[in-house]
């Protein structure tokens, strides 16, 4: 018997056999996530709907030494879903439930695949929301959320998604049920919780967790800010920072990204502008007002060539359309991309994005630049048509050259995608031997068996060598989706 | 131990821990020579006990053995600090008030406000997890730490983290170090994110007649619109509710009005305007032999003071929003504590003593994950040197 024909048999005799996936129409769909680099086909895929399933099939894998991955929703775009070892996909979409809200307490308890915008669709009577905001809110999971330490447009102002999360029930390598963090702040011991967020499921499978809920504004106001100058926007963002106001967003586009998006969306954004900012403050009434006189005068002594209020929540929405149907738009530019998620310290971000114009035109490929510029993280996004011969290599060097550059700033690789398979032998570049030495501490410490999600996240070393992941073909991107 | 030979000090009594004293104090200049010092008392098996500003020394216990007290007062550098990228990066022996006397030249802060003497330590006060009333409106340290940099137990210098507001490179390892007081390596510096100082700070005493109207109030004061940024109930002879607000100046005006509003059935009132860069957490912490500190889901505090009574505290801060008390009591009061714990207990809740000048047990449970725990400090302090059975994971 095969190590596959192990695994199915032992994993019928403990779970349900209608929640273990196995053939290859089923599996296919576990192949990918979003990103557009990384593939590998599961053994087997199960899909269960408690905690305790959960365990089950965690020992069974465990015990017949496969791999195991955690999905959520896999709209990763590092690889961190992706079975590149092929093994066990542990999908979370069946644990979808909202299991408790409470208003008074402003707290959510949620199974791991509950998606982003449905928690907060359920929190919205009480005036709360959940405050992580990653672009793919309507499909990413809060499981995925936690895993990867998403962030959002709005988290320039309200942190990142380890900030909102106070508790997880996780299901360890050996298929122990531990739960860290607590409903009680500051309880005695190490904070475990710390390093489960954002550890990309090589630590565990979160199975439930309790999260924060955040009042929502009072007043928001919304700004369109219009550049012909790239300097004079970046020098915007910087200039509303250092006058002590930090927006809930603060988002820029440039080039020929803007004319992409208004051909796609009509968000009213003008086609021949450099630049332009989307600019969000909320807050109390009196906060807002302030900050918006604040905002239209450091735009004007920038050089904006326009600046547009929004007058109403339609106008907000379709503000926020242009910023959140970008990636589709692009489709149109070309047919294939790959995203880069570097951070500068905004005060480089104007170098940073002369160099990628630069870089851009040195690779022949087009690359589109729609980010977070208040938390100076970069998302450029490297279009290309792998049709034309030696695309995907100008590509992989065109963003090694970029991400090469946030680091030289005094940057990071990146700012909330993750590291997963794309970027972990860039970690290197951030970290030293014995900082990576002790990451691996406890990644063991966590996983002896080394089961869990194993060779992501940290450098390919010596027990990964024999992996070589496939570069599958490039997909188009779906439409409708933004970043 | 030879390892920096000349950085040890004379030997003054100050470094004394319960009944015992160090062979040596050593004063290190630099990080490097903190990790070739433990490197060595790891190898020798000799026990290290970091040393911040020595105020906080008393919340765990002395240690086990005690050769050499690592004095970080040295290590008080400023490595970079970028007003304009709202970040700065320090040595871990700088004192807190040095770190906030900086950013306040350029109209910044850390809205962090433990309740500690000037002299304290950014390493310190997050080796011991401290927070003030603050903690409420911006959270607590751990929201705005970006990076750190650690010596673990067996001498290795490490990283996590970033110099940038977003990060997701590697484990926030660094996480693992608040409040493990110097069990698991040394703090050697920190990267924070700051802040822009708010326009106006508000602060508004209200005296009440008892408990359950305090608590009424502070509920009162969380609602929308008003968001306190701090609020604290002071139960001694008398019981006060205190609520901060910071903003810009008529949205502070506006909370304050309402705020104002709320307190009918208050004795006694005041308001006032705050000095911003003068900050302190306006409470004074209780200082009888026996302090506590107590954790109960939010909503479960008024159940919390009530288990109290039977302590007979002399002075009790409550903690709206975040379910932390902290209560100072007569010694005797410990005879109380497994009582006191056991309805904690019930209600998802701990006590741990802060200070007790008896052998007490200072943390009464067991987190269900020590032996996680243990495996960790196991591995980054392998012989077991840093503070030896002073805290939790011995
Ligand atoms: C169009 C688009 C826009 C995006 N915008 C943003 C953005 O603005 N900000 C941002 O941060 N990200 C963004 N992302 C990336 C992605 O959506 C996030 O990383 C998201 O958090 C992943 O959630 P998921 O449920 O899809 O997780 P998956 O992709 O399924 O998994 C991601 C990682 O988490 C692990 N994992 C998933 N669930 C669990 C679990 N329950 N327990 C343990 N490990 C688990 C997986 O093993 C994997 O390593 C975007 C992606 C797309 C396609
Ligand atoms: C009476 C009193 C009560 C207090 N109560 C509270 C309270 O309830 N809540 C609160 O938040 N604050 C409280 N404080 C504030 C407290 O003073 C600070 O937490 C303290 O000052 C820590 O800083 P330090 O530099 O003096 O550390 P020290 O007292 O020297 O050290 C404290 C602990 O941290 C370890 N340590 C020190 N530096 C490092 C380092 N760089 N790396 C690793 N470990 C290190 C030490 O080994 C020791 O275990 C209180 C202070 C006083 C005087």
């Amino acid at each position: 018997m095969t190590m596959r024909d192990n695994l199915i048999a032992a994993l019928l005799q403990v779970v349900d056999p209608s929640i273990v996936l196995r053939r290859p129409e089923e599996l296919m769909l576990y192949e990918y996530d979003g990103s557009a680099l990384d593939q590998g086909m599961p053994e087997v895929v199960v899909v269960p709907r408690t905690t305790a399933e959960v365990a089950a099939c965690v020992r069974v894998a465990a015990q017949v030494g496969a791999p195991i991955v955690a999905r959520g929703a896999g709209t990763g775009l590092a690889g961190g879903s992706v079975p590149e070892q092929g093994g066990l996909v542990i999908s979370l979409a069946r644990l979808n439930r909202i299991l408790a809200i409470d208003p008074v307490a402003r707290t959510a308890r949620v199974q791991p695949g509950v998606i982003n915008t449905d928690l907060s669709l359920a929190a919205a009577p009480y005036g709360l929301h959940f405050a992580p905001d990653p672009s793919s809110q309507r499909a990413s999971t809060i499981g995925g959320n936690i895993a990867t330490n998403a962030g959002g447009p709005h988290c320039l102002k309200y942190g990142v998604t380890t900030n909102h999360v106070l508790a997880t029930t996780v299901v360890l390598g050996d298929g122990r049920v531990i739960e860290v963090g607590s409903a009680t702040l500051d309880a005695p011991g190490y904070d475990l919780l710390g390093v489960v967020v954002g550890s990309e499921g090589t630590l565990g499978i979160i199975t439930e967790a309790l999260v924060k809920l955040t009042p929502n504004p009072e007043a928001i106001q919304t700004f369109l800010a219009i550049y012909d100058d790239l300097d004079a926007a970046s020098a915007t963002v910087s200039a509303i920072i250092a006058a002590g106001i930090i927006p809930a967003a603060l988002e820029m586009l440039v080039g020929q990204g803007i004319a992409a998006v208004e051909a796609a969306v009509q968000a009213g954004y003008p086609a021949d502008a450099r630049a332009v900012l989307l600019i969000e403050i909320d807050g109390l009434r009196e906060e807002v007002i302030v900050q918006a006189q604040q905002i239209e005068a450091i735009c004007r002594t920038f050089g904006a060539r326009e600046l547009r209020a929004a007058q109403d929540e339609a106008q907000r929405a379709r503000l926020w359309a242009g910023r959140k149907g970008a990636l589709a738009a692009c489709a149109r530019i070309a047919p294939h991309y790959h995203i880069q998620d570097g951070v500068v310290p905004r005060s480089r971000l104007p170098e940073l994005l002369r160099l990628t114009e630069e870089v851009a035109k040195r690779h022949q490929i087009t690359i589109v630049n729609i980010f977070h510029a208040g938390d100076g993280n970069l998302h450029p996004l490297l279009l290309f048509d792998l049709r034309h011969p030696g695309a995907l290599d100008r590509a992989v060097a065109a963003s090694e050259e970029i991400l090469q550059a946030c680091v030289a700033a005094g940057g990071t690789i990146s700012g909330e995608h993750g590291i997963g398979i794309e970027k972990r032998d860039y970690l290197g570049w951030i970290f030293g031997p014995a900082d990576l030495a002790a990451f691996a501490d406890i990644r063991a410490v966590f996983d002896a068996g080394n089961v869990m999600n194993p060779c992501k996240l940290l450098p390919s070393g010596s027990s990964c060598a024999d992996i070589r992941y496939a570069r599958g073909a490039l997909r188009a991107i779906d439409r409708g989706a933004w970043i | 131990m030879n390892a920096l030979s000349d950085r040890t000090i004379p030997l003054p009594a100050t470094y004394t821990l319960g009944d015992r004293q160090p062979q040596r104090v050593v004063q290190p200049a630099t990080i490097t020579e903190v990790g070739d010092l433990l490197a060595e008392a790891t190898h020798m098996h000799t026990a290290v006990i970091p040393w911040g500003a020595g105020t906080r020394q008393f919340i765990v216990d002395p240690p086990r053995r005690y050769d050499v007290a690592l004095d970080l007062r040295q290590l008080h550098r400023v490595i970079e600090y970028h007003p304009t990228d709202l970040v700065v990066m320090v040595e871990a022996g700088m004192s807190l008030t040095a770190v906030q006397a900086l950013l306040a030249e350029r109209g910044q802060w850390l809205p962090w406000d433990p309740p500690a003497p000037p002299t304290a330590t950014i390493g310190g006060l997050l080796a011991t997890a401290a927070w003030g009333s603050l903690r409420l409106g911006y959270g607590g340290p751990r929201e705005w730490i970006l990076g750190m940099q650690v010596v673990l137990g067996d001498g290795r210098i490490v990283r996590s983290g970033g110099r940038v507001v977003k990060n997701v490179a590697g484990y926030d390892s660094h996480k693992l170090h608040l409040g493990a007081c110097g069990t698991l390596g040394v703090i050697a510096s920190v990267t924070f994110k700051v802040a822009p100082l708010p326009a106006q700070m508000a602060v508004l005493h209200a005296t009440v007649p008892d408990v359950p109207s305090a608590w009424r109030l502070a509920m009162a004061m969380r609602q929308p619109p008003l968001q306190p940024v701090a609020l604290v109930i002071e139960v001694a002879d008398t019981v006060t509710l205190m609520a901060r607000f910071a903003g810009v100046e008529a949205a502070v005006e506006r909370q304050l009005a309402l705020a104002t509003a709320a307190c009918s059935d208050a004795i006694a009132l005041m308001t006032r305007y705050e000095d911003r860069t003068l900050w302190n957490s306006g409470y004074q912490m209780p200082t009888t032999d026996l302090l506590l500190r107590i954790g109960v889901p939010d909503s479960m505090l008024p159940r919390a003071i009530d288990a109290l009574t039977l302590l007979a505290p002399a002075r009790t801060l409550v903690f709206p929003g975040l379910g932390l008390i902290v209560t100072g009591c007569a010694e005797t009061a410990a005879a109380h504590l497994p009582a006191l714990r056991q309805t904690l207990g019930g209600i998802g809740g701990y006590a741990v003593v802060e200070r007790s000048s008896i052998g007490v047990d200072r943390w009464g449970i067991v987190p269900p994950t020590i032996d996680l725990m243990r495996a960790l400090r196991q591995r980054w302090d392998p012989a077991g040197i840093l503070n030896p059975g002073r805290w939790l994971i011995e």
